[in-house]
């Protein structure tokens, strides 16, 4: 039953890591809010749900839309920016969502989170997620679609000037992103069953995108490995599971010196197709 | 509110983005310089906020020695990451991307690396500064967040000097747009880096240890960085100086919104107010628009 | 394509291989006894996990020594939770299932608490904690109807007063020994166990009809307070209630100190050592509660002992660790079996047990101590002294 317990854990945050996976391996965005989208997910569904007596499925399809709409209203303003603007208005994003949930109290119980929901989700539900989202991904990384962002990705200036639209292709898949997050968001609170507004802070988000990078950015496979190496990795290793993010670490720089393919590389392009002059 | 709350609330502000101002100044050297968001700062910070207070407990219990060997200290930690981190990436010529998840690797690297060994423990400085403030009339200021105030100020006009005047700082300007001019200017290219880092390191030394002496010594204390982040970005690309009156601006703000609507409000108003202003003016208060290849 | 596939297979494959997956819940009868520990020995509050663990594997080397319980020797099984909800089901969890605990002693932090709470409930194997958080214990609490808790988690319990009970003696210290009349508090938004002290104190000044002025709150992260003290300066309350984390409590006292507010400051219990260290001299003329103190003559002997085994001064939850174990050890004991529910029904029935910080009686309707009396301490410069040894507040 623990290792049903683990297994579950670690398929749940999985999920996340592919909500990532798809944003930062197609087209090249960081974000640090992932924890915002988590929060609204979970939020969403256990509100719809308690407060307001929504079925469980409708609640879950609740979580969704609310991520997707987030996603979207977040995208209008911010996809345009660089990169590492990208990076710290997402950061912001994320502790204002916090700073929303506590100040709500009334609706979001506030500091004290929230618990009560009763356990509907189990593994079958969670990998069967996997599945479908991984199809997903999969779909759009190999349609031309996913081609494109994959260019915006490597240059935006010369994905532009082929005459794609950036800033298009980058809202399309930040709003797909956003609503598989929040949905991994719903399905933690009917999973754990509690949840408080400092659930995932930026640095659980930074994982996300680290993983994303030891898994490799053209792997599908290898993110959902490594995921599932570093979330059930205090289960094999108890004696060093302590170290477990400082091991992280140092295996990401590794790897994105020596591999930057990530450490899955199978599928992925050469780094050489990577380059880019200067910066 | 009456006037003399509303003073010592704007004192209160000011003297908060002081702190910002000189993390700002820190993280912009290379940010404004080098164009590149360095994430791993705030591991400098952190690492020696420990080193200071280790000098300072165990060997010397003298401000002005322990806060000039750990302000070194955080220059030579900035060019060990350099090199070890950086350099190999920007050699094999690989995306920025690939720098900035780097640089947040190893800010996290340092966080946890301290919460798994030393953070069972809550560090002080031993008490340098008896009396910590200062009283002006009704007003009270820090002494220590003045002294931050005045560091920023300081390292500004003596950054902006070297940056404009000496020919190092015209070799690390030239870097940045184009990474080949130092060496057709005869100057070696890593060796301009490195320098641009020690800099950045030594500012993030201080910015440690003065951290360090006014609140608590956590592995979280690098996380502030953040704040002087954001503050460098809503300065702009490109200018320090909008680095560091960003800092005071956002002090300032955060003051008088926690007094006005509470602390609960307050990070969505501030964090609201940013997005939109980067939203009508990406480049910044003070900045150049950069063409961005990215 | 292909790869991605064989990936997965292997990993399930290895998974399933190594899972037990249908492991029963019969705790072994031989061998030693287990029993298990879920801390946080990383992240924000290490340093209360680590002394809480040092206390109890103390308490579980005497019973050792004097033969174990049964004649089985105790062996303790520790997970590092991290301060995070996740973890700590984790590791219950594993606890329960993997390593057939006879009992657990939970993290002293509510957020793991209220995690773990609804899955002890299911799993049935009890768990002990000092989670202040009423809803630990009654899930159904309500903070704005205190007085009507709802049923008990009958795998939960709790030793050592509630935040509401904590608050309360504090409050009624501050009310009939200090003659304060005002009040204002400062707390952590973002954390739950702060929330409650706050709420608990509000509820209990309000009742003893003294006035609770305008209270400030700061985001989690935050250091500097200064924007709320000088609105409380303003204030001129008697009291200020100042119930966070020890880096939080000190940052305040030292800034409010800078600032000179006037108000007196009232703490919880992270109050206690290392808050002199932290704080200093800022905090002179604080009072605050504590389960124990160092003066007490009766708890002499457990300084010494704590300090032979491991070479320094016992904090506050060293004594919780202690104390917590032998109720969990004492349990099975008076159960005579390490089946974990002859130990629930044990841990239910315990009345007078007499722990170096108290005698708990558990009150069954509620699986909280009921009359556990609180020492009251007060700062000196930057000393700790002791005012009261056992003190419990008047009732509203």
């Amino acid at each position: 039953m623990f290792y049903l317990k683990v297994l579950e854990i670690t398929s749940l945050y999985t999920i996340l890591v592919l909500g990532v996976y798809l944003m930062t391996g197609l087209t090249g965005l960081f974000s640090l809010g992932q924890g915002g989208f988590v929060s609204i997910g979970a939020y969403t569904a256990a509100i719809a749900y308690l407060r307001f007596g929504v079925p469980f499925p409708l609640a879950l399809a609740l979580a969704v839309i609310m991520g997707a709409l987030l996603g979207f209203l977040v995208g209008i303003p911010t996809l345009r920016l660089r990169r590492d603007y990208f990076l710290l208005v997402t950061f912001g994003l994320g502790e204002m969502v916090r700073a929303g949930l506590l100040y709500l109290a009334q609706l979001t119980g506030g500091a004290l989170g929230m618990a009560g929901m009763p356990k509907k989700v189990g593994l079958p539900l969670i990998l069967a997620s996997i599945v479908v989202i991984t199809f997903i991904t999969y779909s759009l990384k190999r349609s031309r679609f996913g081609r494109d962002c994959i260019a915006i990705r490597d240059d935006e200036l010369a994905a532009s000037m082929m005459g794609i639209n950036v800033y298009a292709h980058k809202m399309k898949v930040f709003i797909i992103s956003s609503a598989i997050t929040a949905y991994g968001g719903a399905l933690y609170a009917f999973n754990i069953l509690f949840i408080e507004p400092n659930l995932f802070n930026w640095l659980e988000s930074a994982k996300l995108i680290i993983i994303t990078f030891v898994g490799g950015l053209n792997s599908i496979a290898g993110v959902i490995a490594a995921s599932a190496i570093y979330y059930s990795f205090g289960e094999f290793f108890r004696f060093i599971d302590v170290w477990r993010d400082v091991l992280l670490a140092v295996v990401v720089v590794l790897v994105i010196i020596f591999r930057p393919g990530g450490l899955f590389q199978g599928l992925t392009l050469l780094p050489s197709k990577l380059k880019r002059k200067g910066r | 509110m009456n006037w003399n709350i509303l003073l010592q609330q704007i004192v209160n502000g000011i003297s908060l983005g002081g702190v910002y101002a000189l993390m700002a100044v820190g993280f912009g050297l290379i940010f404004n310089v080098l164009k590149f968001s360095n994430f791993s700062h705030g591991g400098v910070v952190t690492l020696t906020a420990y080193i200071g207070f280790f000098l300072s407990k165990y060997l010397v219990a003298n401000f002005m020695v322990t806060f000039l060997v750990t302000a070194a200290a955080g220059g030579m930690a900035a060019v060990v990451i350099e090199r070890l981190v950086f350099r190999p990436i920007r050699r094999k010529g690989y995306p920025i991307s690939m720098l900035i998840v780097n640089s947040i690797t190893v800010a996290m690297l340092v966080q946890q690396f301290f919460a798994v060994t030393l953070g069972s423990d809550y560090y002080t400085y031993p008490n340098f500064i008896k009396e910590t403030a200062l009283h002006l009339g009704n007003l009270t200021v820090s002494k220590i967040y003045l002294l931050m105030l005045g560091i920023s100020a300081v390292v500004l006009g003596a950054l902006t000097y070297v940056i404009q005047k000496t020919k190092i700082g015209i070799a690390i300007r030239a870097a940045s747009s184009d990474i080949s001019t130092p060496s057709l200017m005869g100057v070696n290219v890593d060796f301009v880096i490195s320098v641009a880092f020690f800099f950045s390191g030594v500012l993030g030394g201080i910015t440690g240890y003065l951290l360090g002496m006014t609140f608590t010594v956590d592995p979280f204390i690098g996380s502030m960085i953040l704040k002087g982040i954001i503050a460098s970005i809503i300065g702009g690309m490109g200018s320090i100086l909008g680095g560091v009156i960003a800092g005071l601006l956002l002090g300032a703000a955060e003051s008088l919104l926690i007094a006005e609507i509470g602390a609960a409000l307050t990070p969505m108003v501030i964090y609201g107010s940013i997005i939109l202003l980067l939203l009508v003016r990406p480049q910044g208060i003070a900045g150049k628009i950069t063409e961005v290849k990215a | 394509m292909k790869k991605s596939v064989f990936l997965l297979l292997s990993l399930a494959l290895i998974m399933g291989s190594v899972s037990p997956v249908f492991a029963g819940g019969e705790v072994e009868e031989v061998g030693p006894i287990k029993v298990g520990m879920y801390a946080d020995l990383s992240a924000g509050t290490a340093q209360w996990g680590t002394d809480a663990e040092k206390g109890a594997r103390l308490r579980i080397k005497e019973y050792n020594k004097a033969g174990g319980i049964m004649g089985r020797q105790i062996e303790l099984v520790i997970y590092d939770c991290k301060l995070s909800p996740t973890e700590a089901v984790k590791a219950y969890t594993r606890l329960a299932t993997q390593d057939k605990v006879a009992g657990v002693y939970g993290s002293l932090i509510s957020n793991t608490a209220l995690a773990v709470s609804p899955v002890a409930a299911q799993t049935k194997i009890p768990v002990i904690s000092r989670a202040m958080d009423e809803r630990a214990t009654t899930p159904a609490f309500n903070p704005d109807d205190p007085e009507n808790p709802g049923p008990a988690n009958p795998y939960f319990f709790l030793l050592q007063p509630s935040a509401f009970q904590q608050a309360a003696v504090i409050a009624g210290y501050a009310i009939d020994e200090l003659g304060m009349d005002t009040f204002t508090m400062l707390y952590d938004k973002g954390n739950a166990y702060a929330e409650y002290l706050a709420k608990g104190f509000a509820h209990y000044v309000e009742k003893r009809g003294k006035t609770m002025l305008e209270s400030f709150e700061f985001q989690s992260g935050d250091v500097d307070y200064k924007a709320q003290l000088t609105k409380i300066k303003e204030l001129r309350a008697d009291g200020l209630f100042i119930p966070n984390y020890v880096p939080q409590n000190a940052n305040a006292v030292k800034q409010a100190r800078e600032l000179g507010v006037r108000a007196r400051f009232l703490g919880n219990n992270s109050w206690y050592k290392p808050m002199d260290e932290v704080a200093g001299p800022a905090a002179d003329g604080a009072y605050f509660p504590n389960n124990m103190t160092f003066d007490d003559p009766s708890t002499q002997w457990f300084f010494e002992s704590y300090e032979e085994e491991w070479g320094e001064e016992p904090r506050l939850h060293s004594f919780s660790g202690y104390d917590d174990m032998g109720f969990l050890l004492e349990a099975i004991e008076r159960a005579g079996s390490t089946d974990p529910e002859a130990v629930r029904d044990a841990m239910e029935a315990t009345r007078k047990f007499e722990g170096i910080i108290g005698t708990i009686n558990i009150d069954p309707a509620t699986h909280r101590p009921v009359g556990l009396p609180m020492a009251v301490l007060r700062f000196v410069g930057d000393q700790i002294e002791t005012v009261e040894f056992k003190y419990l507040p008047k009732n509203p």
